[in-house]
């Protein structure tokens, strides 16, 4: 009983060095409803998802540059013809959840970022594991997001956002300002 | 009946090539403050417009063209033009040269920046081997009869093309502080250039590698903090060494690893100073920090930390 507890505790301590668990910091900044409100203000919004036929993404991935990467547009419209898209760019790591204002002229009025992910971490067991084995409260182990409030350093280009407006540009004048 | 209840935005926007992230909070109405986000948003677009030289048409992109084709003309600059290339050129000057704005005909061709001047030939019987430094320009006002403010003029005496860099970013943050009432707490950050009201006893992460592990946690001692870095840079340093040239008079490019964070009284400042501690050493630095009531904190890119106080 004492070996099998023994063993238990040498294996899970060797699991925790060997395995890198990176810890996914998502910075929430605005809901969707309050991105409408912000860039749509008293505006009514229509839900008018669109979706890409093959053709389509291989025409605005030429035309653009830029890799189309889901043929699901999930969108609003305005009874004027304003549209309110929800799109994703690539950050450092991890995925960026934008909302992209384009007028009825085609013209992108406007972008809120909704939700900002990075990684960081350092070689922490994950928390399910250390609890059952120590009985330790999970919270200790939550590190940065909770107790720093800004993080500085190089600095990182929106270059992707640029991208992903062209890319947007190139769907408004292929199908968005045809859709009915 | 006055607002007791305090309410808080954060909203994020890409601007000044990064991401800008605004945090304000007070006892006023979401409205309100969703109003003056507005306003600080609004107030970095402005600074952006005159200062971006990605921006062929910004009033820096009108200046430079200006500059290289015209030399011992006075050029009209607005008034926050003016106070950037004030501080740009009082810089140059205690630094003894290695902070000069004028190194973008390097940057351009280290394919930095990009050449929408032309560069090689941006105006006709050009040559570019007359290119000068920031020596090689003045700054003055000029009082009009019953106007509030004066005119504000540069006048170079070689060809010149300048580039604002972070110092713009640093003058975009500050201006956008100014418009917030002093019972707004607030938090500016623009990719790591930031400023807040609530710095201090408060700690600020820094990142000094591109690796995921790569931070360091340090107390903020000042109000503004900018950091410098070349972990995510593709095409090479946006440092050259003004006072450095190789064989082929090319200004040197300076690569370092790991992050220089400078905190100041202002983001400008900070912004600024991150490249005079890049290329300088300590003890020429050191007054220069004092001068400027800053200090850095140097981190390289195996997590030792060092720093330079006032």
């Amino acid at each position: 009983m004492l070996r099998r507890k023994f063993l238990k505790h040498v294996f899970f301590t060797a699991a925790s060095l060997s395995i890198p668990i990176k810890f996914a910091y998502a910075k929430q900044y605005l809901t969707i409803d309050q991105a409408k409100e912000i860039l749509f203000p008293n505006k009514k919004l229509i839900e008018t998802t669109v979706e890409l036929t093959k053709a389509q993404k291989k025409s605005i991935q030429k035309a653009s540059t830029i890799r189309v990467r889901n043929l699901t547009i999930k969108a609003w419209k305005t009874e004027e013809g304003d549209w309110f898209i929800l799109d994703q760019i690539l950050g450092k790591h991890e995925f960026i959840d934008l909302a992209v204002a384009i007028n009825k002229s085609g013209d992108v009025s406007g972008i809120e970022v909704l939700t900002y992910r990075e990684t960081y971490g350092d070689q922490i067991m994950h928390p399910k594991w250390r609890a059952q084995f120590h009985g330790a409260n999970v919270k200790q182990f939550l590190k940065l997001d909770k107790q720093i409030k800004n993080i500085s350093g190089a600095t990182l280009s929106c270059r992707h956002v640029t991208d992903g407006v062209n890319r947007l540009n190139h769907t408004w004048h292929q199908v968005l300002q045809y859709h009915t | 009946m006055p607002n007791t209840h305090s309410n808080s935005i954060n909203r994020c926007k890409p601007l000044l090539g990064t991401f800008v992230d605004i945090y304000l909070s007070g006892n006023v109405s979401n409205k309100e403050l969703l109003t003056l986000s507005n306003t600080t948003f609004d107030e970095i677009s402005r600074i952006q417009a005159l200062m971006s030289f990605h921006d062929p048409v910004s009033e820096l992109s009108l200046m430079n063209k200006a500059l290289l084709c015209e030399t011992n003309t006075p050029y009209q600059i607005s008034t926050d033009l003016y106070k950037v290339l004030s501080l740009a050129k009082n810089l140059y000057q205690v630094s003894h040269g290695h902070y000069d704005i004028t190194v973008a005909p390097q940057l351009v061709m280290n394919k930095v920046l990009p050449d929408h001047l032309s560069l090689q030939q941006p105006c006709k019987d050009f040559n570019h081997r007359l290119f000068g430094n920031s020596n090689d320009f003045n700054l003055y006002e000029e009082n009009v009869n019953n106007a509030t403010q004066t005119k504000k003029y540069i006048v170079n005496r070689k060809p010149l093309c300048m580039d604002l860099g972070g110092i713009a970013k640093g003058y975009a943050i500050d201006s956008a502080v100014n418009k917030i009432p002093n019972s707004i707490t607030y938090t500016i950050n623009a990719g790591g250039d930031m400023r807040t009201s609530l710095w201090q006893g408060q700690d600020v992460a820094l990142k000094y590698a591109k690796r995921h592990k790569a931070i360091k946690q340090v107390p903020m001692t000042n109000r503004a903090l900018a950091s410098s870095g070349l972990y995510h840079q593709e095409a090479g340093s946006h440092i050259v060494n003004p006072t450095k040239m190789n064989k082929n008079h090319q200004l040197m490019e300076h690569k370092f690893g790991g992050v220089i964070s400078v905190f100041a009284k202002t983001a400008m400042i900070a912004d600024a100073l991150t490249k005079v501690v890049a290329l300088m050493n300590k003890s020429q630095v050191t007054p220069i920090l004092t001068r400027f009531e800053a200090n850095a904190v140097i981190i390289n890119r195996f997590g030792f930390k060092r720093s330079i106080s006032i």
